[in-house]
């Protein structure tokens, strides 16, 4: 058989064969998707927003309490944890932001397409590597002055006053390199597949014309 | 709008499901991944409508569509289906290999084990696009396209083994 064979029989084949579909209730299941991605997307940002203001209120909570008990020390030293905190949200709204309006579609051509999605999953890949520097450093320093001013403040109970903030710094340490360690693994495991997957895509779409 | 944005895809995908259906073929190996990618090329299709100006003729937009999600189309990603019941009913051809389209199969089978790539250059070849338009959709010159083209052709014909004699 010859390749014009083949070709032929490819194309009987593909008139002959008809899908049975309801287009009507496909329809309605792709809207229905469309929602619940758009709804995925949406409550994970509105969920990581929420959780960083909610700490945010926190401290400014912790704030008042202490203001209120003449603790003025760590009142402020509270207050200014939360800066930390705000610059995480603000971080993750703008690179939101940023990312939303590079999205591509699939209706550019495969090269275009191939090569944004590679851009997309090295982001990701680039904000879980350094994640350390913007998500865990900052709400780090915040704690690390917290516990630094509340053990100023009870510095006469002399070595249980340091004991304790041995205790809740390690602790705080041991969270964020579980924390840590967690994204790295997901990097490992989901998005390094993913870049060599869509590298070895575009490898295979490079000129090879001049071969 | 959105009634024009519907009959477009009805329209769509009554003219072109088996370009769709071929390009989920060729793509996955069991009936629930060829599930999961027809709804993903349906949802992306829908999500094109606002995009597609009519520049390109609808069967290129569409087989553009569903060359790129199926290409980068991860199986491992969570499934959007959620009815039991299947939405699409494939042609029983991969069900019973005895039928007289055994060759089809075989070429299915030969297809899935192209690099994903020249798995779209075959497929658009079979089905008949120009060098034009094959370049169009993958974004690569035409003699980029014809040197992949050749070297696709040459190892479908190893992998199938004396079945195409012209190489």
């Amino acid at each position: 058989m010859t390749f014009d064979e083949l070709q032929k029989t490819w194309q009987k084949d593909a008139s002959d064969s008809k899908l049975t579909i309801d287009s009507n209730i496909l329809l309605r299941e792709v809207k229905r998707n469309r929602e619940s991605f758009a709804s995925i997307i949406l409550s994970r940002d509105v969920r990581e927003i929420s959780a960083g203001i909610f700490v945010v209120l926190c401290f400014w909570g912790f704030a008042g309490f202490f203001l209120y008990h003449g603790l003025k020390l760590v009142a402020w030293t509270s207050a200014l944890s939360t800066i930390f905190y705000l610059w995480v949200i603000l971080f993750f709204i703008i690179d939101r932001a940023i990312q939303r309006k590079k999205r591509s579609a699939p209706c550019e051509s495969l090269m275009e397409y191939a090569e944004d999605s590679l851009v997309q999953v090295n982001h990701q890949i680039w904000l879980l590597k350094n994640m350390f520097w913007w998500y865990l450093l900052p709400p780090a320093i915040g704690l690390v002055i917290f516990f630094g001013s509340t053990a100023w403040q009870t510095r006469t109970l002399g070595k249980i006053a340091l004991i304790r903030l041995f205790l809740r710094l390690t602790l705080g340490a041991l969270i964020f390199w579980g924390v840590y360690c967690l994204n790295q693994w997901a990097v490992r495991k989901d998005l390094n597949p993913r870049k060599d997957e869509l590298e070895s895509l575009l490898k295979n779409l490079g000129n090879d014309s001049n071969t | 709008m959105i009634a024009d944005s519907e009959r477009t895809f009805k329209d769509w995908l009554g003219k072109h499901q088996g370009l769709l259906y071929r390009v989920v073929r060729a793509y996955t190996h069991t009936p629930n991944d060829q599930d999961d990618l027809f709804q993903e090329i349906c949802l992306q299709l829908w999500l094109s409508i606002p995009r597609f100006e009519g520049k390109s003729k609808a069967s290129t937009w569409v087989y553009r569509v569903a060359l790129n999600t199926a290409m980068v189309w991860n199986r491992s990603e969570k499934r959007r289906r959620k009815h039991t019941n299947r939405l699409i009913t494939f042609p029983a051809a991969r069900n019973n290999p005895a039928r007289p389209d055994e060759i089809i199969e075989r070429l299915y089978d030969a297809i899935r084990k192209l690099p994903k790539v020249d798995t779209s250059v075959v497929l658009m070849h079979l089905d008949g696009l120009a060098y034009s338009e094959m370049s169009e959709i993958l974004g690569i010159s035409e003699s980029n396209v014809g040197v992949k083209l050749n070297r696709a052709k040459k190892q479908l014909a190893l992998i199938l083994d004396g079945l195409i004699d012209d190489f």
